[in-house]
């Protein structure tokens, strides 16, 4: 507990700052429009009275969320080791991947729509969209920067196949894949006000956009704070892993 | 304990010729010190030996069998590079057993695995760490006991000791010395690769000179098979001293022709 405390103050006192600084500028001098940047006096009784819509609609999110960006991580990571590997198959298809993954997946939405069934897996596509090039970019680059010396190291001990595959070539690429799927993880939280816009009747990008749409600033903020939240604490996790999977990095 | 056979071997990058026929006939059970200049092409033979690259013309037969790629009858000993960082020192030789003697159960693997750590002096502890957590000459300890311990008939070591102190240095050697002297009728081939004409004067049975662009084998010496140096004593024997100056002549000379060769055409 001491420890947890000597290593986190400062992250408190920077909070504890800022919340100050934005008290200061809305209630207590007014600084800030009051209509858009509306005051902790406000917002925190907001905050309490919707608690329970929003931990409902952050299961509902979680239901978009984790499907997506499991197979996001899952497709994107054993794509981009294939294409990363096989070099004529790299060369011939890498414009088409540049192309496709420029597309805004806001843009996407009506034709997800469109193809998938249910507005429930189109939102689902939406997100697994938009997690999905990051990581099939960053583990192609993460695959094609391997010091070729362990892959040589490899072919010397006859390490192949799968061996090679979760042994090798996924460890040494590991570092530059993590990165990718630390920049989709935050990524599908921005692409859930997009997905819930119509595949979702609650959930946190729903609740951020409803009340957007009526103005209610206050409850914006309340959404928007409250995804926040989730979001370092998913990251929190996502660095413990990441930690233990890299721990034979020097500056972990 | 194979014999190696070198054939007319030419190599290039694109368009730079590296090797210019090279042919060398090694007995089995030989340890050779190929000796040369850095950029001679020395690794670049040890690459082709190891099956890490393709001759365009002429060939490499072990046994009379051509190389085709690399196997694990012919292990390999980098300079570093050697250990995969993302696994313990343990793991990076068992990963080497598993493929050697797939029957072997885990537990085996990891028992053979900490007899050859101690073998190369390295005690039970540095099992379960990484290589960034041990020192230069720990993780080439550590190549050996796993080099060792996939007991391949022919190794292959490419400059193993060049980033080392020199007290680690001869302390290593003298490890591979007897690890290689142990196996008595069943020594291993040894290809090692060195700018150290001291290194391959202690450690060789045969030495063999590159010249370079492109790299041919330019002067051959053998010791005979009873060959019994120690560090101490070798330089005090004049024939030894006698054949240090002509190797150390022989390297020199030759970068003396490749300047003046560079010089002239410029």
């Amino acid at each position: 507990m001491k420890k947890a405390f000597k290593q986190n103050w400062g992250i408190g006192c920077i909070g504890i700052g800022l919340i100050l600084g934005y008290w200061l500028a809305t209630d207590a001098f007014r600084v800030l429009d009051p209509f858009l940047f509306v005051g902790p006096s406000k917002v925190l009784p907001a905050f309490a009275k919707s608690a329970g819509k929003l931990f409902e609609g952050l299961l509902s999110s979680l239901k978009l969320l984790v499907p997506a960006y499991a197979l996001a991580v899952v497709l994107g990571v054993s794509l981009g080791v294939v294409i990363g590997l096989v070099v004529p198959l790299r060369r011939n298809i890498t414009p088409y991947i540049t192309a496709l993954s420029a597309v805004p997946v806001t843009l996407i939405t009506p034709f997800a729509i469109h193809v998938f069934s249910t507005f429930y897996t189109a939102s689902v596509f939406v997100i697994f969209l938009g997690a999905f090039w990051p990581i099939l970019g960053t583990t192609i680059a993460g695959v094609v920067t391997i010091d070729k010396r362990y892959l040589d190291n490899a072919a010397t001990l006859e390490i192949r196949g799968l061996e090679k595959m979760f042994r090798v070539v996924l460890p040494a690429a590991a570092p530059t894949i993590f990165a990718g799927c630390s920049i989709a993880l935050k990524f599908s939280f921005i692409l859930l006000t997009v997905a819930e816009m119509f595949g979702a009747t609650s959930g946190m990008g729903y609740f951020v956009q409803y009340y957007s749409d009526f103005a209610r600033f206050d409850m914006v903020i309340v959404g928007f704070i409250f995804m926040a939240l989730i979001l370092v604490g998913i990251m929190i996790l996502f660095d413990l892993i990441k930690r233990r999977a890299l721990a034979w990095t020097l500056n972990s | 304990m194979l014999n190696v056979t070198i054939e007319k071997l030419c190599f290039a990058y694109d368009t730079a010729q590296i090797l210019g026929g090279i042919d060398l006939e090694v007995e089995a059970g030989a340890f050779v010190c190929l000796l040369g200049q850095s950029g001679c092409g020395k690794s670049t033979l040890l690459r082709l030996l190891a099956g890490l690259e393709k001759p365009r013309t002429g060939q490499i037969l072990v046994d009379g069998e051509p190389v085709t790629g690399p196997g694990l009858e012919r292990g390999v000993v980098f300079q570093d590079y050697g250990l995969f960082p993302w696994m313990s020192a343990g793991d990076n030789i068992t990963i080497a057993l598993k493929q050697k003697f797939p029957s072997l159960s885990a537990a085996e693997r990891r028992e053979k695995a900490l007899r050859r750590l101690a073998e190369v002096e390295l005690d039970a502890t540095s099992f379960d760490k990484f290589p960034r957590e041990l020192s230069g000459g720990m993780r080439q300890r550590c190549a050996i006991a796993r080099a060792f311990g996939i007991d391949p008939p022919i190794l292959l070591m490419d400059e193993p000791f060049a980033a080392l102190d020199a007290v680690t240095r001869a302390r290593l050697q003298e490890l591979v010395l007897d690890l290689w002297q142990k196996e008595t009728a069943r020594r291993k081939t040894i290809f090692f690769v060195t700018h150290d004409v001291d290194e391959a004067l202690y450690l060789a049975t045969d030495i063999a000179i590159l010249g370079q662009s492109p790299s041919k084998i330019i002067y051959r010496h053998a010791f005979g098979r009873d060959k019994q140096l120690t560090r101490s004593t070798m330089y005090k024997d004049p024939q030894i001293v006698e054949l240090r100056n002509d190797l150390i002549r022989i390297i020199n000379e030759e970068i003396i022709q490749l300047k003046a060769a560079n010089g002239q055409g410029a």
